[in-house]
């Protein structure tokens, strides 16, 4: 086991959020909700503009999990939550790392946050791995 | 209940779209390609989609999910709270998604949103 409880996971940044990427991500995903696509049914909402699918940095949230324990042997995902503090908006740029929360041999908890361009917190995620 | 078979294009497009590395599973959250449950519940319950936000979401899987994998899911709602905030009261909604194959429980989906 090559993990300690309160390692960092370095954050690292992704290309700016675009109107494309959500189209692609509505499509892949099946959520198509109108108010990450269409500006007016967003305003109509209530919303500045489109937002993106909080599900999508929760993505990046999980591959970031993925990338950092990928040189320790098989980990196996076994549970990410998420909670969604703040929307992100085409434009925005989102970094995510964290910590370790808890290692063990079978099992592994990281605890990351997304945060955008502002170092405003959008996400949190808790992502547990077990050994294969 | 509603019966689904993973693909690996289903597998491929959702990777891509969020710019997954390559990997042997699939990315963490994929279960989130299987809220036609949601959707229809919130049609049922009278909610557009558009008045919907995420508040928070888990997903729990007892056995890695793979292309050709064929199971079956359901979705119920397991907690309504109102809640009244600055701008108004708000209800949220906690919906529990069973994924199962046969008898076998495979995974496990919590949803909760904010209906605004």
């Amino acid at each position: 086991m090559s993990f300690r409880g309160g390692d960092l996971i370095p954050f690292q940044t992704r290309a700016p959020i675009t109107r494309e990427q959500l189209k692609a991500y509505a499509s892949a995903s099946g959520d198509t909700n109108e108010i990450h696509l269409d500006e007016e049914v967003a305003k109509a909402n209530g919303l500045p503009g489109i937002i993106a699918h909080g599900m999508l940095t929760a993505a990046f949230i999980a591959e970031r999990a993925r990338e950092f324990c990928a040189g320790d042997g098989i980990w196996i995902t076994h549970s990410v939550q998420n909670r969604f503090k703040a929307m992100t908006f085409p434009g925005d740029v989102i970094s995510v790392g964290g910590s370790v929360k808890q290692v063990s041999e079978a099992e592994l908890t990281l605890e990351l946050q997304a945060k955008n361009q502002r170092g405003e917190l959008t996400t949190t995620g808790l992502v547990k791995f077990k050994r294969a | 209940m509603i019966s689904v078979k993973v693909t690996r294009q289903m597998i491929e497009q959702f990777s891509t779209a969020v710019q997954a590395g390559v990997s042997s599973e699939v990315p963490g959250t994929f279960l989130t390609l299987f809220r036609q449950g949601e959707f229809e519940l919130f049609q049922r319950l009278g909610v557009p989609l558009s008045k919907i936000l995420h508040a928070e979401q888990e997903y729990i899987y007892l056995v890695p999910l793979q292309a050709e994998m064929e199971f079956e899911y359901e979705t119920t709602l397991a907690q309504v709270l109102e809640k009244r905030g600055a701008s108004g009261a708000m209800s949220f909604l906690t919906l529990e998604t069973e994924f199962r194959s046969g008898v076998q429980k495979i995974a496990t989906g919590r949803t909760t949103v904010v209906v605004r």
